[in-house]
């Protein structure tokens, strides 16, 4: 009894030790915002902690100092209304001195107005897509750890679940605004280094700003419960000093980058060839695997052999070509599917669709075109 | 038919049919310890698959709809129901009268439980796909994207609501009808008092539950669109109706934790409740506060920032009230002389952490700050703080306090204190990770998760398995201790006040025939 008692006192003393592993705290972040906020923070915190220290102690005192075992006699007081009120009035002195620094970091917070730039953040089952609104280009941004790290058939990475195909690139110390919606359900846009959380609601456009003060990639993830890929939709930001970011602006609409600075080395833009579309089987069936393992996998299992999704086995007979396609495009009504007509390109559709006709025990299907899909598409 | 089958039926039917507040408060109570069990085995199952990062033994889906049903089976079955199983035992032995207001009422408010809990869960068994969008259901996840068993669900809500309406009806006229002369409103227990500013509570709450829900229903089925943006509605005003249920819910579970945790403090100090109106005022400004706070469930929406500002100060507010009620607690230790029977363990231990809970909930209602903390295991770490070493602290306690009194027998203390430490160590590794890894910005709802969150959710998931077993602990004790001699006097505890330490121990099946008459105040 004695060790268990002893045991839960180095257990309730242990937070304090926690407290010196910056790993274990909020983090400051990268942004005015967010070193308010780890201000107000360790503030509120330190209240809380004087207020349990006090009452531990309090009654820590009573249970050594009166105790039947050693013969306390106890006081027939029933109550005092001046302690009432003193420990009335003390609570609401305290809670004000958190209440206005709160107050105005938060009118700091929702302020977005006059922003250098304009990011439409759309959440979805289960990506995030990023518009630039000055500068017209979007893409969507996937969870890039493959699903074998997941099942435990390799080794996990250093950024295990956090990391994407394509971050969201900004440059460093503009004043960003973010738009946040939602194409489906809810979710959350949230990256902590940044002091960055607001939902992606469907009907709504929530603004957010951030204004990163140091280059440097900040991870964040959905925090809304969104469906069954709710833990696999990492945000990655990845902030960038000017002139890396425009660089990266360049490249992304194909163009050839114009340093503003004269002595800069002349980099030789060579835009690239459109690459040929291989139309054998075996090209194909590689190119599906990918896009299967990449979207379908988690699912279907690896080997489409289903869990909490049907099983992908036998499934030609279930379905045709066309059949299936429309599924990935539009999914079935009441299914978990999600509808992948935004997500995946045609040829990306009509190779997923060829791979999954032509495994496990499938009939052998017919090459399907990008064509047939933007044929199938309404 | 043979004789003995017959009085066995007959033993069955009389738990059936028992219109007994005694009996069917027993009901209440072991129906729900068996739903603590249940729903704690899907909470241990979840722990196993947040042991370590990567996939272990469930798929997200599944888990997801574990997150669900853990969540609604924990509040709905396990926690009400037995804080109702208290109300049923002991309101009427703590103010004097034969039974509740009405009896029949009684007995269909418990067997609507069993049902409700069945069809909840029964599409896990019949292929549903069950709920998988977390006891919150937002829509549209539950509307457009819900699958079918959402429905048995909503009906599941609609009879578990029906059950605590009619329990609070029959609380409230028992309490405001059936006291025994003498015991004015202000004399009552504050276990009384804490009862009956929940039932209350709950007939302002789960109307709007029923509403909800049902509004959720004709989404789904009936081509109204009052959560989808785009028919028109307004998934934001989802989050409104929940939260205007769900925060006073919060309330419902506590206040009549906060009643038990009055009564047994005071005894085992064998001294008189300290500031014992204060408690009662100070429950009633919790109750009207606790409607006026649900947007802190949903400061990261994009709400106003004057609603913002609005909510956070209401938030803080409701700490000034619940700061009297801990001072007064531990005021009444204060030149007490104490002893540490197993109740007041655990209630000494629900002080301390249900404080520390509580202080995390200030925590969060700082806006700025709860932009980090929000939807984060911080959350998670802070309401299990608050309901399992708050609220089920309480309970546990209730039940070593009020147990020889139900049964004349006393359990085996030394495995009660065997299962207060293992459990109060055990419940502190399971939260206080949860904290830290929240802090360091792990979103709650996932069931896989980055290596950086690695070594503290082990400690987490270590934590929860030697608590799980503790309870199965608590659960051979509570049974061991029915074979134990019955001769426990009617007193049990030297420093018990009250009327129902003034009767036997079992009390007679009909107690308070001939109501008592109460001179001064209870905790004289
Ligand atoms: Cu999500
Ligand atoms: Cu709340």
């Amino acid at each position: 009894m004695v060790i268990m008692q002893l045991s839960l006192l180095i257990l309730l003393v242990s937070p304090l030790l926690a407290w010196q592993f910056p790993a274990y705290n909020m983090t400051p972040g990268v942004t005015p915002v967010s070193h308010e906020i780890y201000e107000l923070h360790m503030l509120v915190f330190y209240i809380c902690l004087f207020i349990l220290i006090g009452v531990s102690v309090m009654t820590i005192y009573c249970l050594v100092n009166y105790r039947h075992s050693q013969g306390a006699k106890a006081s027939s007081i029933k109550g005092n209304l001046k302690v009432e009120i003193i420990w009335t009035v003390i609570p609401f002195l305290l809670l004000i001195t958190i209440a206005v620094p709160s107050t105005l970091v938060l009118i700091n917070i929702v302020d977005t107005s006059d922003p250098d730039m304009n990011i439409k953040v759309i959440g979805r089952q289960w990506n995030w897509k990023y518009e630039y609104l000055d500068e017209g280009i979007e893409f969507f941004s996937d969870l890039s750890t493959p699903l074998a790290q997941i099942k435990g058939l390799e080794p996990k990475g250093d950024h295990y679940l956090r990391e994407v195909d394509h971050p969201v690139v900004v440059p460093i110390n503009k004043k960003i605004r973010f738009l946040v919606t939602s194409d489906d359900v809810q979710h959350s846009f949230a990256v902590p280094d940044l002091g960055l959380k607001r939902d992606a609601i469907p009907g709504y456009i929530n603004e957010a700003w951030v204004y990163i003060e140091k280059p440097g990639t900040y991870r964040g993830a959905c925090q809304e419960l969104c469906g069954m890929k709710h833990g696999y939709m990492p945000i990655v930001v990845e902030a960038r000093s000017q002139e890396g970011y425009l660089q990266w602006l360049a490249e992304q609409k194909g163009e050839a980058y114009v340093s503003s600075d004269p002595n800069a080395p002349v980099i030789n833009f060579v835009p690239p060839e459109p690459a040929v579309i291989k139309m054998d089987h075996d090209s194909i069936i590689a190119r599906g695997k990918q896009v299967f393992e990449k979207h379908c996998a988690l699912c279907h299992g690896l080997n489409g052999a289903g869990g909490a999704c049907p099983t992908l086995v036998d499934i030609t007979q279930k379905w045709s070509e066309d059949e299936l396609i429309s599924i990935v495009l539009y999914s079935i009504k009441g299914k978990a599917m999600p509808a992948f007509e935004d997500v995946l390109s045609d040829q990306e559709i009509a190779d997923v669709v060829y791979y999954v006709s032509n495994s496990w025990n499938n009939s052998e299907g017919q090459l399907i075109s990008a064509e047939t899909v933007a044929d199938a598409r309404r | 038919m043979d004789a003995v089958q017959k009085t066995r039926s007959a033993r069955l039917m009389r738990w059936v049919m028992t219109t007994n507040h005694k009996d069917i408060g027993t009901l209440y109570l072991w129906f729900s310890f068996s739903m603590f069990l249940l729903a704690g085995g899907m909470a241990l199952l979840m722990r196993i698959e947040l042991s370590m990062p990567g996939e272990q033994i469930m798929q997200p889906l599944f888990y997801n709809q574990l997150v669900t049903a853990h969540g609604l089976v924990m509040i709905f079955g396990a926690i009400m129901p037995a804080l109702t199983g208290f109300a049923n035992w002991q309101i009427p032995l703590m103010i004097g009268a034969s039974d509740l207001a009405f009896p029949r009422l009684n007995n269909w408010s418990f067997w609507l439980l069993p049902f409700a809990i069945t069809l909840l869960l029964s599409s896990f068994v019949v292929g549903g796909p069950p709920p998988d969008f977390g006891w919150t259901f937002y829509a549209p996840l539950s509307t457009t994207y819900g699958p079918p068993g959402t429905d048995a669900m909503i009906l599941a809500i609609h009879l578990l609501g029906i059950s605590s309406i009619i329990g609070s009806i029959n609380i409230i006229a028992t309490i405001l009808n059936l006291r025994a002369p003498g015991m004015t409103l202000m004399n009552m227990p504050i276990f009384v008092w804490g009862w009956f500013v929940t039932s209350f509570l709950i007939l302002a709450i789960m109307p709007i539950l029923a509403a909800t829900v049902t509004m959720v229903l004709t989404d789904r089925h009936f081509g109204t669109s009052f959560f989808s943006a785009a028919g028109g509605g307004d998934p934001v005003l989802f989050q409104h109706l929940f939260w205007f249920f769900g925060h006073p819910e919060v309330y419902v579970l506590a206040m009549p934790a906060f009643g038990i945790i009055s009564e047994i403090i005071p005894t085992f100090s064998r001294k008189a409740l300290f500031g014992a109106n204060c408690m009662v005022y100070a429950i009633i400004a919790i109750a009207l506060l606790s409607f006026i706070v649900w947007v802190h469930h949903m400061f990261t929406t994009g709400v106003l920032l004057v609603t913002q500002l609005f909510f956070m100060y209401t938030t803080m507010i409701i700490a000034v009230p619940t700061g009297i009620k801990v001072f007064n607690w531990v005021a009444t230790m204060h030149r007490g002389s104490i002893s540490f029977e197993p109740a007041m363990l655990f209630a000494i231990a629900f002080v301390l952490m249900f404080t520390f809970g509580g202080l995390s909930g200030i925590m969060l209602s700082v806006v700025p700050a709860d932009y980090q903390y929000h939807d984060s295991y911080f959350v998670v770490g802070h309401f299990h703080y608050v309901i399992v070493t708050g609220v089920y602290y309480a309970l546990v306690s209730g039940v070593y306090y009020w147990y020889p009194k139900w049964t004349g027998r006393m359990y085996s203390m030394k495995l009660a204190n065997w299962h207060f430490w293992v459990t109060t160590i055990a419940a502190n590794f399971t939260f206080m990770p949860m904290l830290f890894v929240g802090l360091a910005g792990m979103p709650r709802r996932i069931p896989d998760f980055p290596l950086e969150f690695a070594e503290f959710n082990l400690i987490a998931s270590f934590g929860s398995l030697v608590f799980g077993l503790a309870q199965l602990l608590f659960g051979f004790l509570l049974i061991q201790g029915l074979w134990r001699p019955k001769n426990v006097s009617g007193q049990v505890w030297d420093g018990a006040k009250g009327l129902e330490w003034t009767i036997s121990s079992p009390p007679p099946y009909h107690s308070f025939m001939d109501p008592p008459k109460v001179v001064g105040k209870t905790y004289q």
